[in-house]
């Protein structure tokens, strides 16, 4: 199969359930994803989307009550799902990192940055010396710019601040060269230049390195920013994936489109801000057929129906009955 | 044009089509939170829970109505047969009376003096948790509602309060204020009454803090009202909890007290005076003197805190006592 | 760091003086010693010779001004009952007692913490709810009755263990001590046991609660993350978070483990200071209780002092400032 060595990571189907009183509800459902070395993607949609959820499966870190239940994931061809528990330990950290979304929270509060840095080395490569492990950890840190690496690798998290905190995350993360890196929100909780910096860096690096980076996110303007391709999640299932550019000037779903359309600009001062109507429903409350015809303005009685993620023309997928056309849209 | 900022189904082309959709879309309705009573059922519905219920209504029962069930009046000195002394579980008097859980000392029916003593254990342990719990509350809400300096005193007691072990503070007073039932539950309302003031404050600045209670002051509603129809409800889940676990801890350290013999007097014997009385007698064999007390105190204690643990569990107060 | 151990100093003794006073004043209202003391055939003559002797015919200002003078020069007077300097007598028994309280202490370590671990990391498992039934029964337990039981079980039933004394000691810089002798560990054994049960299971459930936190903890989701080996994540990011709040607790339990040894040390027979308390109590032998409870509040603020020291050094968020808490 040619397809193999394509694909830096690939989801195929992939549906994670979490168990509760009332059986196994599906968080994520029959997700389809695909990333080159290289590339960088965005994962959009609102709290409660799956999107979360989706990152964590990849890595292999969904805790009980939550399990994968059905697909494939697909790591340079390797299907996470099939291996140990051993050999998916050395991949973590090693092939594929992943950062998340408070920095305040992700590294351990009692232990100095230089253990939390070399651990993460020694993890994947115990017989490495101790001084190039250091040395390592040292250079990482300056690459994500933080300023006299060789002191601050003996300070605690707390002497940091939360956008070099997340520096650290990002250099531990990047320590092992991985091919993949899951960014799970990373700059939601920092200042708006702050966060400008770390996602041009993170930009910057990965192209550098030819690493896959899924950047998982709300925020549609990061993305538009950032990242080449987009997959739009709702309530667990992904809506719409396409290029950057098309779905941003096209968008196909409703969902898609009232997403772009929430976005503050400065187009229309003194314009009221639009909302999507309604709320995402729990997982365990879903509407039947199209999820989101709830909350849909262009909601008919055949999206009661159960409905597929459809190929249009170019790089387009789209999961709606009646996907917008060009033009069609109202304003 | 339409207006988006509406619903979906305002947009939707038709009435008809709107109806259709609306209906696809009806979940069955929520059952209405009933807090207590869930609280109950989930309690009762969990093996350990239940066993802890059960315990604790047969032994009240018993504690209440020990002067009907009882064989004999242990503390009627004319009923005790000094030739009955120490007889084994089983054994008969001589007036034919079948003695189940065998005599002490003095030829006393020890099932007939256990009921007495858990009268009295659980007397002096709800009534001193009681007053604790009022006293502590009362000082919790003071502390939570006035802040400033009232709230650094009363912490400030509760904090010196709680260094010192109860049993120790409960030493001191029985030193100074001598025996008895009273100076007991004095001595365990002191020891007790900070934890509920610790935990009342906590919950109610927790409560104090959430939009309801300035919507209630937005309202001009006096103060006081504000304080006790809206935090005061809003604490109690947290309170039940403490208190629960409280009164287990009054009875044990009452039945400790009575143990090292500064607790409470001859004439008022409870579970642990009991079996102070036949520790001296455990090491020639005489085992049932002080086995069987113990075993009803346990089965109290641990009565409780089963019902207790298991309302935290559901109850889930996040101020631990 | 001075101003702040001053400050802990001057707290250390206003407690200590609030302290005396409270108990100076409630002691000598109740009862009067001589009663205690004096045989019931002794003539009014003698009696009142006693009262002066003792300088309880003085009002109780001039009656506590004398004990604080004493305080402050390391007399707190004479027990009535022995006739002999009441701090002697404390400092005599101390030993004993700290040997008991230290024992418990580590036992209630060494077994609470291993159980709370196991029962934190697999909550669900049958060893799991074993583990926290037991925590419930330690709880519950009173500890004098489980002491009798224990006697009545391993000295009665069994005959294997010594129900009670200290055993064969030996002196460690002139201390005696029990646990240096075969025949001292076996009479330590029971009562320690006995008084470390409640701490046991105080510190399963403190380690098992402080686990569970960790394990659900965005620090060990992201160690997973980096590959970190699962035995690295328990024994290092788990534990290390888990252990430094422990360290307050244990401080403060010590505390409450020489004031329980109380029950221990009179059901055991061992010849510590809560013996003296408790007969010192029921003869209102005035000076030995005052010196107990100095010497006890004394060890307290020392305790608590330490834990804190302690706790600046283990965790690196806590400094110590000169100025506020």
């Amino acid at each position: 199969m040619t397809s193999r060595s394509d694909y830096t990571l690939e989801l195929r189907g992939l549906e994670t359930v979490f168990d509760g009183e009332k059986g196994a509800v599906a968080a994520v459902r029959n997700v389809n994803l695909a990333i080159k070395p290289g590339e960088i993607v965005g994962l959009v949609g609102e709290s409660g989307s799956g999107k979360s959820v989706t990152g964590l499966s990849i890595m292999g870190l969904i805790d009980r009550p939550g399990r994968i239940s059905k697909g494939e994931i697909l790591l340079n061809g390797e299907d996470l799902r099939k291996v140990s528990a051993k050999r998916l330990r050395s991949l973590r950290g090693d092939r594929m990192a992943m950062i998340f979304q408070d920095p305040m929270m992700t590294l351990n509060p009692v232990l100095r940055i230089d253990t939390q840095m070399i651990e993460a080395i020694t993890a994947h490569d115990p017989k490495i010396e101790k001084s190039a492990a250091r040395a390592r950890c040292r250079d990482a840190l300056g690459m994500v710019g933080i300023p006299d690496p060789d002191e601050r690798l003996y300070a605690y998290p707390h002497q940091f601040s939360g956008g070099m905190r997340q520096r650290v995350a990002i250099a531990i993360a990047m320590l092992n060269n991985p091919d993949l890196i899951i960014a799970d929100e990373p700059t939601t909780a920092l200042d708006v230049t702050i966060q400008a910096q770390i996602i041009a860096e993170m930009q910057k690096l990965c192209k550098e390195r030819g690493t896959a980076l899924i950047w998982i996110t709300h925020d549609l303007t990061v993305v538009a920013e950032l990242t080449q391709r987009v997959y739009v999640m709702y309530a667990g299932s992904v809506v719409e994936e396409g290029l950057l550019d098309d779905v941003l000037d096209h968008p196909r779903h409703p969902y898609t489109q009232g997403l772009i359309r929430s976005i503050p600009s400065d187009n229309a001062p003194g314009a009221r801000l639009f909302q999507i109507p309604g709320m995402t429903p729990p997982i365990d409350r879903m509407p039947k057929g199209c999820r989101f015809h709830p909350r849909c303005p262009y909601v008919q009685l055949d999206c009661l129906e159960d409905v597929e993620l459809v190929p249009q023309e170019g790089e387009r997928s789209v999961r709606c009955v009646h996907p917008i056309r060009q033009g069609e849209q109202v304003s | 044009m339409t207006d988006l900022s509406t619903n979906a189904k305002s947009v939707a082309q038709s009435a008809e089509l709107a109806a259709q959709i609306a209906a696809a879309n009806s979940f069955p309705p929520e059952p209405p939170a009933r807090p207590v009573r869930r609280a109950i059922k989930r309690v009762l519905t969990d093996p350990l829970g239940l066993l802890g219920a059960l315990i604790v209504i047969v032994l009240l029962l018993a504690a209440l109505f020990s002067s009907w069930i009882s064989p004999q009046n242990p503390y009627d000195l004319a009923v005790l047969d000094i030739m009955d002394n120490r007889l084994p579980p089983g054994s008969e008097s001589f007036s034919g009376m079948t003695y189940w859980l065998g005599t002490d000392d003095q030829g006393r029916d020890l099932l007939s003096a256990i009921l007495y003593g858990l009268r009295t254990s659980i007397f002096v342990g709800i009534v001193s948790a009681g007053i604790a719990l009022v006293i502590g509350s009362v000082m919790g809400l003071v502390s939570a509602y006035f802040g400033g300096r009232t709230d650094t005193l009363v912490m400030r007691l509760v904090d010196i309060q709680l260094s010192f072990p109860p049993i120790l503070v409960a030493l001191i007073l029985l030193a100074i204020l001598g025996q008895g039932v009273d100076k007991i539950i004095i001595a365990l309302v002191v020891t007790q009454w900070a934890y509920y003031a610790r935990t009342v404050r906590g919950a109610a600045l927790v409560e104090r803090g959430r939009t309801y209670v300035d919507a209630a002051r937005c309202l001009a509603l006096p103060s006081r009202m504000v304080t006790l129809n809206h935090i005061l409800p809003n604490c109690l889940p947290p309170l039940i909890v403490v208190a629960t676990m409280r009164v287990a801890y009054a009875v044990s350290l009452e039945a400790t007290l009575s143990f090292l013999g500064i607790g409470l007097p001859v004439t008022e014997p409870s579970l642990g005076l009991l079996i102070s009385n036949g520790n001296k007698y455990m090491l020639s064999g005489d085992w049932w003197i002080s086995v069987f007390p113990g075993v009803a105190l346990l089965l109290l204690i641990v009565g409780i805190n089963l019902v207790g643990d298991r309302l935290r569990d559901v109850l889930n107060p996040k101020f631990k006592d | 760091m001075t101003a702040y151990l001053l400050r802990r100093g001057g707290q250390t003794l206003l407690t200590l003086l609030v302290m005396s006073v409270l108990v100076f004043v409630g002691v000598y209202l109740v009862g009067n010693p001589v009663d205690v003391m004096i045989s019931a055939t002794a003539t009014p003559q003698e009696r009142a010779d006693l009262i002066v002797r003792m300088g309880l015919d003085q009002p109780v200002w001039v009656q506590y001004w004398h004990f604080l003078k004493g305080a402050l020069s390391g007399d707190l007077g004479n027990s009535f009952l022995y006739n002999r300097p009441a701090l002697g007598l404390i400092f005599e028994r101390m030993p004993a007692t700290l040997e008991l309280a230290f024992s418990a202490l580590i036992m209630g370590l060494v077994i609470g913490i291993p159980l709370g671990v196991i029962a934190g990391l697999r909550p669900s498992k049958p060893e799991s709810r074993g583990i926290m039934a037991f925590s419930i029964l330690g709880f519950s337990l009173p500890t004098f009755w489980v002491g009798l039981m224990m006697i009545l079980l391993f000295a009665v039933k069994l005959d294997i263990l010594p129900a009670s004394g200290r055993g064969d000691t030996v002196d460690v810089l002139g201390v005696p001590v029990s646990f240096l002798t075969a025949d001292g560990l076996s009479h330590i054994f029971l009562p320690a046991l006995n008084l470390a049960l409640f701490k046991i299971s105080l510190v399963i459930r403190l380690t098992r609660a402080g686990v569970s936190e960790a394990l659900q903890s965005e620090y060990v989701r992201f160690a997973r993350a980096k590959g970190v080996s699962e035995w690295r994540i328990v024994f290092l990011h788990v534990l290390k978070n888990t252990l430094i709040p422990l360290i307050t607790v244990v401080g403060l339990e010590l505390g409450a483990l020489i004031a329980f040894a109380v029950v221990t040390e009179t059901i055991f027979s061992w010849p510590g200071m809560g013996k003296l308390i408790i007969d010192a109590i029921t003869t209102l032998d005035r000076p030995v209780i005052l010196a107990y409870l100095m010497i006890t509040v004394l060890m307290f603020t020392v305790i608590n002092l330490i834990v804190d020291l302690t706790y600046t050094l283990v965790d690196p968020r806590v400094k110590i400032d000169g100025g506020s808490e």
